[in-house]
């Protein structure tokens, strides 16, 4: 295992103790640790993520997938839950509110000043580099550097560049193959599998952009499912009907445009 | 209860989706407002001004201000059992409250189970433009 892997990555120093994870399938009994595929451009993103996307990652071909993107190397926000000193490693849990805490194990190596690490504080928020290692049941992150938000503004920005990276790359990828990914919900919306999907809350955002729609027509269908993203129409549908139920908005010139009645 | 809700999905939200997660498991991250004497009360105010009740079945054993994030359950009486709490650092960086359209985006998009959340932000979208 050599330091190639991580040579064209930059910003980070390559430690061989972060790389020893790969040697091997088992070491001391615990799963085995996957090699990122060799003939993967060599140059890697970093991907921002949020935990619950890293532990639904589905394992294809020995690579881990995020509604068909790669996920390799990601960034992650969370709260440090624990911190536990081992001999060669930290082994913390990090905490982003949108699953159960993820397992992230920071490897030290030989080197004295790593040895010398001091866990990071429990109950603060961090961010996370890492590489995302595991099987389909049980996936840990790999810790390339962890440091603690000293700005909770980049807590906001963690998340906004998480909306935005996936969202350019599942364009990117149903423009290069001409569709979504197998696992994008179709135009017909999100399917059941998806799980609870909270319609008070689309309700909520549909009233909130009518509510500030200043034009006499009001606001059409088309400019809500514009704005609303990929919710489906479907979805905005039942969110008008309920709305309209409940006397919160009436329909103006034609059936796609509507008007608040606050 | 408390490890229970840790390791469940949270919604983050703000006060006005109080009402409409009753029983579930959310994220509030509100400035503090007030706390009640008891120690066993506090009130936080949201990015749109508007306030939750935050109550612990414990008083407070430390003094805490400025911005904080509870993780919790939501009463029947829309106020949120706290069952731990973070401060967030705002010694040199003030914490700008994210937008109420950040708020539903994340609660959309996390309550889902599986892999990516659905895009919410249309990429033209100018949110320098829109109201808090």
């Amino acid at each position: 295992m050599s330091k190639s892997e991580f040579g064209s990555q930059g910003g980070f120093s390559a430690t061989s103790g972060a790389s020893g994870s790969n040697d091997g399938p088992s070491q001391g009994g615990t799963a085995p640790f996957l090699r990122a595929p060799r003939s993967r451009a060599r140059i890697e993103t970093i991907i921002p993520c949020c935990v619950n996307q890293l532990l639904t990652a589905s394992l294809v071909e020995d690579v881990f997938k995020v509604r068909g993107i790669v996920v390799s190397q990601v960034s992650v926000v969370g709260i440090i839950r624990k911190a536990e000193r081992a001999p060669s490693y930290i082994l913390y849990k990090i905490d982003d509110m949108t699953t159960k805490p993820i397992d992230a194990r920071h490897w030290l190596g030989r080197g004295k000043a790593k040895q010398a690490l001091a866990p990071c504080p429990v109950g603060v928020y961090a961010k996370v580099f890492g590489i995302l290692r595991g099987s389909a049941e049980v996936k840990i992150l790999e810790v390339l550097q962890i440091r603690v938000l000293e700005d909770m503004n980049e807590f906001t920005s963690h998340i906004l560049e998480t909306v935005n990276a996936h969202m350019m790359l599942a364009k990117a990828q149903e423009a290069a193959y001409g569709q979504s990914a197998p696992s994008a919900p179709s135009e017909m919306g999100l399917a059941p599998e998806y799980g609870e999907v909270r319609p008070e809350f689309i309700q909520a955002e549909v009233l909130h952009l009518i509510h500030e729609c200043p034009r006499q027509e009001g606001k059409s269908i088309r400019e809500l499912q514009t704005e609303l993203g990929s919710l489906s129409i479907t979805a905005i549908k039942e969110a008008l009907e309920y709305l309209m139920v409940e006397g919160h908005i009436y329909p103006t010139v034609d059936g796609e445009h509507f008007k608040s009645a606050d | 209860m408390m490890v229970e809700v840790m390791e469940l999905p949270k919604s983050r939200i703000n006060a006005s989706m109080l009402a409409q997660s009753i029983d579930r498991p959310v994220c509030f991250v509100g400035r503090l407002e007030k706390i009640h004497p008891t120690g066993k009360m506090f009130i936080l105010s949201d990015g749109e001004g508007k306030s939750a009740t935050i109550e612990l079945m414990e008083p407070l054993d430390e003094e805490i201000s400025g911005i904080v994030e509870v993780v919790g359950r939501v009463t029947a009486k829309a106020t949120i059992m706290c069952s731990s709490y973070v401060q967030f650092k705002e010694d040199n960086h003030p914490f700008a409250p994210p937008l109420r359209n950040l708020s539903f985006s994340l609660s959309v998009r996390y309550s889902e189970k599986e892999e990516t959340p659905h895009h919410i932000w249309h990429p033209n979208r100018d949110l320098s433009t829109e109201g808090k």
